[in-house]
């Protein structure tokens, strides 16, 4: 049988996830972001900005699990992280993998991303970057909810892993 | 000390049940006692007639369709009805559907969820019992070139492959149809006769033992099938399946939709829905009705993922003054969160349930409490039932 649930990216992985997102008219129930690098992504096609109004619009919890900033491009990501209520924001120090996973109410619309990539302006403009874009089809539902449920659980829980932000609830 | 060791978790690092990643969760089915039992009634019924299990299943997002499909299959594995006289051969399966598939598609992944060793190990096992496996293949499939097609599937190599390949209903060529000695390939007929080949091999399961019922998640997906001729031929293909002739191949079809008429209209058409599968054997898993109905899902819950020593011993020692009924909660945060779940009747479920108790606890782990309290259940609750 066809392999239809798995996709390799070449070519600005992190950009192409965002997208999706973005342009998404589907009914999101989560976004995952684990990535130890981040920046407002400000010049680029989806920047942070935009993932945190389109959060706040359509009331979609943010998992963002990132370093604690060391460098001012950082700093200003964590910052825009921070003014957005819709995200709760983590900080490890150890974190070295990226992982990207969007959680839609019908799972076999759900999306990850695993690869190389961090969220940086870098990363889709400069750098050699390879992942796996997965789709909630056939097989890859089930590696997808192993990967949401390592972000979502495993990361979030272990003793390294320090809360910065909770997400603060809007009454619509 | 971790998250799993701070709530006294039972070998497990979350509050999530998930059976799909963890086939010990399948024997779960929590705070739904009347749902669960009618459904096990119907379920012992369909053994004695029409011989297995024809059943569909729908519910909202969450609500635990799939938990329910994991729970009987532990359930005819753990506890099978005694009219049902072979051993349950269970086969999961998750549907997939797109716009223009038809029943030779839905065959496919019944088919290769069955794999061509357990039919093949059937047949070997036939042969090594009989004097006359042609004969005896030929009674079973009832059809000469299934029969033909079955006996070569015991062969190694190409031409069990090959037979193989016409069992799932791929078109084979002239001289290929020639090597396995048959006329024709499977479905040349229609949707009917390839449900005929796989009611054969229930027929074959049945001569070893065995009774095939396969769990399919996932039936939204037949919404996908935009074209009217495959839509037909699917809806052809489960009217066979469903045909009350059909005592050997079981099917319990899960999906979601809020109403019955919110499936994928080849489900509920009203010849499948009075004549085929039945008005009772279509089961909705609503939300959790009541206040009360929830409290006793999450103490259920809670009874079976924390460890009760482990619980008792932590409550003593640090004098939490909390019932072990409802830890990690305290006795207001337990009714507050139940309250919370209670509000709105259509995300009363389960899933939603499982995932405030697992972000309720992250929050107290966050902040190293031992109990969930109130303040917490506030922050969290609104954000997943409001």
């Amino acid at each position: 049988m066809e392999i239809d649930y798995a996709e390799i990216v070449t070519s600005k992985p992190v950009s192409k996830f965002l997208l999706k997102f973005y342009l998404s008219d589907i009914e999101i129930q989560s976004l995952i972001l684990v990535s130890p690098f981040v920046g407002t992504l400000e010049g680029t096609r989806v920047t942070l900005d935009g993932v945190c109004k389109k959060a706040i619009e359509k009331n979609i919890p943010v998992y963002v699990i990132t370093r604690a900033p060391g460098e001012e491009y950082h700093q200003q990501a964590v910052d825009t992280l921070l003014g957005c209520d819709s995200v709760e924001l983590r900080f490890n120090e150890s974190l070295h993998a990226k992982l990207y996973v969007c959680l839609c109410q019908d799972a076999s619309r759900s999306f990850a991303l695993l690869g190389s990539a961090n969220l940086t302006r870098n990363s889709i403009e400069k750098n050699i970057e390879i992942a796996m874009m997965i789709y909630g089809r056939g097989r890859g539902r089930e590696i997808l909810r192993e990967l949401s449920r390592w972000g979502l659980e495993r990361l979030r829980t272990l003793n390294e892993t320090k809360l910065i932000k909770k997400i603060k609830y809007q009454r619509r | 000390m971790d998250f799993k060791e701070w709530f006294c978790l039972n070998g497990r690092d979350s509050f999530t049940i998930d059976a799909k990643m963890n086939r010990g969760d399948a024997k779960f089915y929590f705070g739904r006692e009347e749902i669960k039992n009618r459904i096990k009634a119907q379920i012992r019924r369909s053994f004695v007639d029409p011989g297995v299990p024809k059943m569909i299943i729908y519910g909202s997002f969450g609500s635990g369709k799939t938990q329910t499909l994991f729970y009987l299959d532990y359930y005819l594995q753990n506890e099978r009805p005694e009219a049902c006289r072979q051993t349950p051969k269970t086969l999961h399966l998750d549907l997939e559907m797109h716009s223009k598939s038809d029943h030779k598609g839905w065959h496919l992944q019944l088919m290769e969820t069955m794999g061509k060793s357990t039919v093949a190990t059937w047949i070997d096992k036939l042969f090594n019992r009989t004097q006359n496996l042609d004969a005896e293949l030929r009674e079973i499939f009832g059809n000469i070139n299934m029969a033909e097609a079955a006996k070569n599937l015991r062969a190694g190599g190409d031409i069990g492959l090959l037979a193989w390949r016409w069992f799932c209903g791929y078109e084979l060529r002239p001289n290929e149809l020639e090597r396995l000695n048959v006329t024709r390939s499977l479905g040349d007929l229609g949707a009917g006769d390839m449900v005929n080949a796989l009611v054969g091999i229930g027929r074959l399961a049945e001569k070893n033992d065995e009774k095939i019922i396969f769990l399919m998640d996932e039936a939204e997906q037949f919404k996908n099938v935009k074209t009217g001729d495959a839509t037909e031929s699917l809806h052809s293909y489960l009217r066979n399946l469903a045909n009350k002739s059909n005592s050997s191949v079981g099917f319990i079809i899960a999906g979601y939709a809020l109403t019955l008429d919110d499936m994928a209209e080849l489900l509920y058409r009203a010849d499948i829905r009075t004549w085929r599968v039945g008005e009772n054997n279509f089961i909705e898993i609503p939300p959790l009705p009541s206040v009360r109905d929830i409290q006793i899902f999450l103490k259920e819950l809670l009874g079976e993922l924390v460890s009760q020593n482990k619980a008792e011993s932590k409550i003593q020692k640090e004098s939490l003054g909390v019932s072990l009924e409802t830890f990690p909660f305290n006795a207001e945060s337990f009714d507050l969160l139940c309250e919370f779940a209670s509000q709105d009747p259509t995300k009363a479920l389960p899933g939603a349930i499982i995932k405030a108790l697992n972000e309720c606890a992250i929050s107290a782990w966050d902040e190293r409490k031992p109990i969930i309290e109130s303040n917490i259940v506030n922050e969290i609750a609104p954000l997943i039932f409001g």
